[in-house]
């Protein structure tokens, strides 16, 4: 219990030293602040009141502030502790608006605490018309300070506006930022550059200046660019895009004009949402004048160079066999656009073999190898190396000479000389050939000269009919091949095709005999040709006889009329075998009708 | 007996003797034709193309062509700097001697020089090589070449049917020839439904109209030597086609028919 209130009485004096024991050892203080030092009339000026190591001041009532009047915003509390002392301080804030334009003095202020007066500094406005030029980086134009954006605004350089064709050029954009603003995502400016080439832009730089008595963040961005042809070209405008958040007030509920928005106090919308707006910065463009490179005085073997540069050139062996390679190092150094740069000239290459030159740009020099390659062991130098460029510094071409540099050059070992192919050598190749262009003379003969085409082949009847005939030929072809086929597989068909073939020529040989009357002969042919016919027709085996009619015939469903006919014939025939001399010719011509009527039913009817 | 024999002679005297006379008269026109063309040579070479073109024209309209005589034409636009119609010109020999060397040159010479807006039209890849590949075919080339790849396909079928090769070669045959025959009838058809109405943009900057008059609002412009597609015609105004499928009225005159 007592520990408890020892320790509670410990705390409270403890509290209390420490809020007492400031105010007992601080002085009290006093200081007037202005945010800017010059203002215009349209403008406004914050004067803050700090009143140090005291509790609570006074609303100092500032009216009859000489040229301005005044207008208390509200005061804001600083503690700091430093080294274990506290420091407070209360700012007493008032809004001044200029009422007059001369140089003002506002202060000193005097004021009474607890029975003690004290004094405040002094400090000087100028109020102007418009805002004055000196107080400003010379860099910013004049109507950026009226307007609207003095808060944000760009500013372009370009070191030169008379220029020679691809000779760089800096060019260098400010982009001045209030303090106050949050601005984000600044990007690269964007320049229209018809008629130049715009480089890479550097790393960007950001620092603060005081611009008017305000502070400011500027970002600068630094480039080149080069003429691409003479003549007198716009350059820019730049464009800078960015980002700004604003703090929305809550009682408004929509932001308010441009203008509101800067003349509020960033504290004062201090639980505001943010919003974020893209905004774009635009600089001034720039007419730039471009020559072109002089025509007096270029030395001959001038390819375009243009800067201030230097040659060094390093030769690596100084001793070499025939056959084997010298690396020839040409370094031109200096400022200027290396691009336009081209190999330095040397003088003759006619004993070297040479390769196609490598070179490298660095960030102030180009670098070119040349491997060299002697052909014979009586090379005792490289010849002399020439560069020439045109300075626009000194308004004139430069030429560089390099001496002949020694080399020595020793047999080659092998003994089969010579190591270096032959190619073609650069000279030996003649000059491209430009061809001329145009049409190709008339024709001398009309050729064959019809009439007009009006149709067309494929409309034509013959050759719609032409197309019929492969499709015939193709059918025809299908069917005699699949008749000779079937008549050398299908015996029975075979047979059957040879019986009505023959049974013609068979039957005019039997009328033959019948003239002439040799009954025997004819009852012999009759018979055979009935075997025969017979046998082929119904695929029967050779040496038929009359039984064939009811054993084959019958049951196929022929006719009885033909089968007795045929019956007839074979015994008729049997009878003529053994007397041939009882029968008459009428006999035999009803013999010959009756097998000229069974072929005859034998082809027509399909048995 | 005897008489018929005679009455033959005597038809076969007259029919030869017909046939004679015809082609004498013929040969007698296109004699005449010839001298025609050789008179625009004579002007071409002395630099009158007015004259020159006005004698080729005449063969034109006795009802002849060739495709000299269309080249010859188009080279006497060309030097009237008139490319469009040399353009035309072109193509229409183009139809006629789809081989000519010099043609060619010469068209794509002129090509080269006028604006090229129809160039990203043109058409690439498979079915560009297929057109430049069957412009090297007239019309009628191409018919022979389509009856040529069915009377193969008949043969094979009868080779087939007869020497027995193997099926699968027969089908793989089958199928590479109908399928060059359907590509080629396609071709065809696309060509012969063009025949006679296309035309090339003759003036150097042709206002395509949304209506067949002169107060209709300009719909797209066609720059000289484009090709169109003519879909019908009014009263001295063409409907046109662009290779883009736009639509619009162009009057006659500043268009050439191939």
């Amino acid at each position: 219990m007592l520990i408890k209130k020892i320790r509670f009485i410990f705390l409270f004096l403890l509290i209390f030293g420490f809020l007492t024991l400031p105010a007992i050892s601080q002085e009290i203080s006093l200081e007037v602040k202005v945010d800017k030092s010059k203002v215009s009339m349209s403008d406004k000026l914050k004067l803050s009141f700090t009143f140090r190591n005291v509790k609570t001041p006074p609303a100092y009532s500032l009216s009859g502030i000489d040229g301005f009047s005044s207008r208390y915003i509200g005061p804001s509390t600083v503690v700091s502790v430093v080294n274990g002392q506290m420091q407070s301080s209360v700012t007493q804030n008032y809004l001044l608006t200029p009422l007059g334009k001369g140089v003002f003095t506002i202060g000193p202020f005097f004021v009474n605490i607890k029975g003690k007066t004290y004094t405040s500094n002094s400090l000087k406005v100028e109020v102007t018309e418009s805002l004055s030029q000196d107080s400003v980086p010379e860099d910013i134009p004049a109507n950026i300070q009226e307007s609207l954006q003095e808060k944000i605004f760009a500013v372009m350089k370009v070191d030169k506006i008379k220029t020679y064709v691809n000779e760089i050029i800096p060019v260098n954009i400010k982009l001045y930022l209030d303090n106050r603003l949050d601005i984000q995502d600044i990007q690269y400016p964007q320049i229209k550059h018809e008629g130049f080439f715009l480089g890479e832009y550097q790393l960007p730089k950001q620092y603060g200046i005081i611009v008017r008595g305000s502070p400011y963040n500027v970002v600068e961005f630094n480039t080149t660019i080069a003429a691409l042809s003479a003549g007198e070209f716009n350059f820019g405008p730049a464009r800078i895009q960015c980002n700004m958040s604003v703090r929305r007030k809550s009682r408004s509920g929509m932001f308010g004009s441009f203008d509101e928005f800067f003349q509020d106090d960033v504290f004062e919308n201090f639980f505001g949402r943010h919003q974020t707006y893209p905004i774009a910065v635009e600089t001034e463009k720039k007419t730039i004048g471009i020559l072109p490179l002089p025509v007096e005085g270029r030395p001959e073997g001038f390819e375009g160079a243009i800067g201030n540069f230097t040659l060094k050139v390093d030769v690596e062996p100084k001793e070499v066999k025939v056959g084997d390679p010298v690396n020839l190092k040409m370094i031109i150094e200096g400022q200027g656009n290396l691009s336009t740069v081209t190999m330095p000239q040397i003088a003759s290459l006619k004993e070297f073999k040479t390769y196609e030159p490598q070179s490298e740009t660095k960030d102030n020099s180009k670098v070119f190898e040349q491997i060299l390659i002697p052909r014979t062991e009586n090379i005792t130098v490289i010849p002399e190396i020439k560069f020439s460029f045109f300075n626009p510094g000194k308004d004139s071409y430069q030429e560089i000479i390099k001496e002949p540099i020694a080399i020595k050059v020793l047999p080659s070992d092998s003994k089969s000389n010579p190591l270096v192919l032959e190619y073609d050598s650069p000279d030996s190749v003649s000059a491209r050939e430009v061809l001329g262009k145009d049409i190709a003379y008339i024709k001398e003969h009309p050729g064959k000269l019809k009439t007009k085409q009006t149709s067309h082949l494929y409309s034509h009847k013959g050759f719609l009919l032409l197309q019929l005939l492969p499709v015939c030929l193709l059918l025809g072809v299908i069917a005699v091949y699949k008749k000779s086929e079937r008549l050398r597989t299908d015996v029975k068909y075979a047979r059957s095709l040879r019986a009505s073939r023959q049974a013609r020529r068979h039957l005019f040989e039997i009328q033959g005999l019948l003239k002439q009357g040799k009954t025997g002969d004819f009852y012999d042919a009759v018979f055979k040709f009935l075997q025969e016919y017979l046998g082929d027709k119904f695929h029967l085996p050779k040496g038929i006889t009359v039984d064939v009619v009811d054993t084959v015939l019958k049951p196929k469903g022929i006719s009885d009329s033909v089968l007795g006919k045929v019956k007839d014939v074979f015994k008729e025939c049997d009878m003529a075998r053994f007397a041939p001399t009882d029968f008459t010719k009428k006999q035999m011509e009803e013999a010959l009708k009756g097998i000229g009527e069974i072929v005859d039913y034998f082809e027509r009817n399909k048995v | 007996m005897k008489f018929i024999r005679i009455g033959r002679i005597v038809f076969l005297i007259i029919a030869i003797g017909g046939i004679l006379a015809s082609s004498l008269a013929m040969a007698q026109n296109s004699s005449g034709l010839k001298q025609l063309f050789y008179k625009g040579n004579r002007f071409y070479k002395e630099a009158k193309y007015e004259e020159a073109i006005t004698a080729y024209k005449e063969i034109i309209d006795k009802g002849y062509e060739s495709g000299s005589l269309y080249y010859n034409l188009g080279n006497c636009f060309f030097k009237k700097g008139e490319f469009g119609r040399a353009i035309a010109y072109y193509e229409k020999a183009k139809l006629l001697m789809p081989q000519d060397r010099d043609l060619e040159a010469n068209y794509r010479h002129v090509k080269s020089l006028v604006q090229q807006q129809g160039s990203g039209f043109e058409k690439y890849g498979v079915a560009g090589a297929l057109e430049r590949f069957y412009s090297r075919f007239t019309i009628n080339g191409m018919t022979v070449f389509l009856f040529l790849l069915y009377l193969t396909a008949v043969l094979l079928a009868i080779v087939f049917v007869i020497i027995k090769i193997p099926r699968l070669y027969f089908g793989m045959g089958i199928f590479a020839l109908t399928a060059v025959f359907i590509l080629t009838f396609f071709m065809l058809r696309e060509r012969s439904l063009n025949f006679g109405r296309q035309a090339i943009v003759a003036s150097r900057q042709v206002q395509a109209k949304f209506e067949p008059f002169e107060r209709a609002t300009t719909y797209f412009t066609l720059s000289e030597g484009v090709k169109v597609k003519i879909i019908s015609r009014n009263d001295g105004w063409c409907k046109i086609k662009r290779n883009d499928g736009k639509i619009g009225w162009v009057r006659k005159e500043q268009l050439q028919s191939i």
